[in-house]
């Protein structure tokens, strides 16, 4: 069964139709990988996914259920998300941060519990920033800060995780070591789904990739399958040469394609 | 990471705070009482002038500045939450100046209408709303506002509202204009058990609200979408936030007039000291800005000989300072750009 299923749906910003009746599925205990360039709808579907943007057609199905049934705090359970940015306008602690992802677990009185307080620690531990656990989030690096909220969404202990570009403001080993722990988590039953610029990386760990290309799922497949030179030229404008890496595709831009696509421009 | 027995705790040790000002509040005055005489007529063991000064003057007008003190301060700290900006302040933004329009637009008309005081709390309170949606619409549909705009909108706002509280109290005929001017600039010495009450009921009401949301008052820090992604209801607990603090700005305003800066100042120092979290924060800049507003209470009555300060003159010459003192901070601490 599908942990996240999207069925023809379509919703717009602003009166602007971003996604255009659109089917995607993110199976139990898969990593996917959804790519496509800017603009083209990755961060509304994980909005729509979550109930934040409406659908104005099709309709959103979280582990079989319907999305509109849930009651917020219910899909908060069953869905964590991490957002491209977080900005903090009060000095919490990386630890106050990472704690927040219990909220929806949380009683009628709203005090965490030791239980709480520790899957808390070991979400920051799992991701090397233990350490940082009583400094700021105003006075940590982005990079740095941007793991306090991969921690709060691990602490949230939801079957799915959707990260949108987790790993923008990261270096080569902590890319890495994100993608990983994605694999970790798949392998203990969870279903992730990855929003990347690195096709590569993608390919490497992700069971699945979906290519989206205005508002459509222009590809979904192995990667080796969906990362073909003519459908990158198409979708993303480039050139490129895909090559047989160790652990899947590497794809590698050459130059812009001829007649690339106009920039659609915002997410 | 807050436990119930932490936040007992610490709210007791301000409860006590609050307490020791009171009982100094009381015992100081204009009247040269003894404080020892002061504190004998609190335990009903004096008669005559000295309890009739102390139960009947004094200790109204504590509790008086306490609950309005608590009002503003609480206020404050919402304010700063739902627009995710530590500048953000009742007075600051422009909300009491929306509540004492209210205010005195019910007092201009009564006359007219024939309607009586009773009019100018509800009153104050559709100008407090009234100020509190002009500024939500100005915020924008996302409800974020660069601190530039935020404070331009109430500067504005303000001046606006007090050209037309002076010219309304003119045409009016409102010819106590000391009166005005004193409302202007916020006093306390309307201090009576029943304004009191008025003033402890919406306070209750509007604080009930703020605990119970306080949980979901952290999370919206983060921003309203991270916010609903963690389980908060937000735009019900918008809504049930915008009017309790619109509540407790109207009930303070329309009986203390325009004091300023404490729903800055308060909520500041206590996150210094606590840390931002809501569930503590909320409660404490309850008592917090009760102690404080007593405090200033005192030093505004003791201030000058054979007379009294407006409170609200001691609050900015508090407030002024640290409002430029924060925003001379570096520009991280205040907004965190994406």
């Amino acid at each position: 069964m599908s942990a996240l299923a999207l069925a023809g749906v379509a919703a717009s910003l602003g009166g602007r139709p971003v996604l255009g009746g659109l089917d995607l599925e993110l199976r139990r205990g898969e990593l996917l990988g959804l790519l496509g360039p800017n603009g083209a709808g990755k961060t509304t579907l994980l909005r729509v996914a979550t109930g934040v943007v409406a659908v104005t057609r099709g309709e959103v199905r979280v582990a079989g259920r319907p999305l509109a049934s849930y009651p917020r705090r219910a899909l908060a359970r069953e869905i964590a998300v991490v957002p491209q940015e977080t900005s903090v306008p009060f000095p919490f602690t990386v630890a106050e941060i990472a704690l927040m992802g219990r909220a929806p677990h949380l009683g009628l009185l709203g005090f965490e519990r030791a239980a709480d307080r520790r899957a808390a620690e070991r979400a920051l531990e799992r991701l090397g920033i233990a350490a940082l656990a009583d400094r700021s989030v105003q006075e940590v690096s982005g990079g740095e800060r941007q793991l306090a909220v991969v921690a709060r969404a691990l602490a949230q202990e939801a079957p799915v995780l959707l990260l949108d570009e987790p790993t923008a403001h990261l270096d080569l080993a902590r890319r890495v070591a994100l993608l990983e722990l994605a694999r970790e988590l798949v392998a203990a039953g969870r279903s992730v789904l990855v929003v990347s610029h690195d096709l590569s990386l993608a390919a490497r760990f992700c069971d699945r990739v979906a290519l989206l290309a205005e508002g459509r799922v222009a590809a979904v497949g192995e990667p080796g399958d969906v990362l073909t030179p003519e459908r990158l030229r198409v979708v993303f404008g480039v050139e490129s040469q895909v090559l047989a890496g160790p652990g899947g595709p590497v794809v590698v831009p050459t130059a812009s394609a001829k007649g690339a696509p106009e920039a659609t421009g915002g997410p | 990471m807050l436990t119930p027995r932490r936040l007992l705790a610490t709210l007791a040790a301000l409860a006590l705070l609050l307490v020791g000002a009171l009982l100094l509040s009381v015992s100081i005055g204009p009247s040269g009482l003894a404080p020892g005489e002061a504190w004998r007529a609190l335990l009903g063991r004096a008669d005559g002038a000295a309890a009739d000064i102390v139960l009947r003057v004094r200790l109204p007008r504590v509790v008086f500045a306490a609950l309005v003190g608590a009002s503003l301060s609480v206020s404050g700290a919402l304010f700063q939450a739902l627009l995710r900006n530590p500048l953000a302040d009742p007075f600051i933004l422009g909300v009491s100046g929306g509540a004492a329009l209210g205010g005195i637009l019910a007092l201009s008309l009564g006359g007219v209408l024939g309607l009586g005081y009773a009019a100018v709390p509800p009153a104050a309170f559709a100008g407090a709303i009234g100020a509190t949606l002009l500024l939500f619409a100005v915020a924008g549909g996302r409800g974020r506002l660069s601190p530039t705009t935020l404070l331009l909108t109430g500067v504005v706002f303000n001046a606006f509202a007090s050209a037309a509280i002076v010219f309304l109290a003119s045409i009016a005929g409102l010819a106590e204009g000391t009166r005005i001017f004193l409302w202007l600039i916020g006093n306390l010495s309307d201090g009576r058990f029943e304004v009191a009450a008025w003033v402890a009921l919406f306070l209750a009401l509007g604080l009930g609200c703020a605990v119970w949301l306080a949980r979901d008052l952290d999370l919206l820090a983060l921003g309203e979408e991270p916010a609903a992604q963690l389980g908060v209801e937000v735009e019900r607990a918008k809504r049930v936030l915008l009017v309790a603090t619109s509540l407790m700005v109207g009930a303070a305003v329309s009986v203390a007039g325009l004091v300023g800066f404490v729903g800055l100042i308060i909520p500041h120092l206590l996150r210094l000291v606590f840390g931002p979290g809501h569930r503590l924060l909320v409660p404490a800049a309850a008592l917090g800005g009760a102690t404080f507003l007593v405090l200033c209470d005192a030093a505004a009555r003791t201030a000058l000989s054979g007379g009294e300060l407006p409170v609200g003159a001691i609050t900015a010459l508090a407030g002024g300072p640290l409002f430029l003192w924060l925003l001379r901070r570096p520009a991280r601490r205040l907004w965190v750009e994406p």
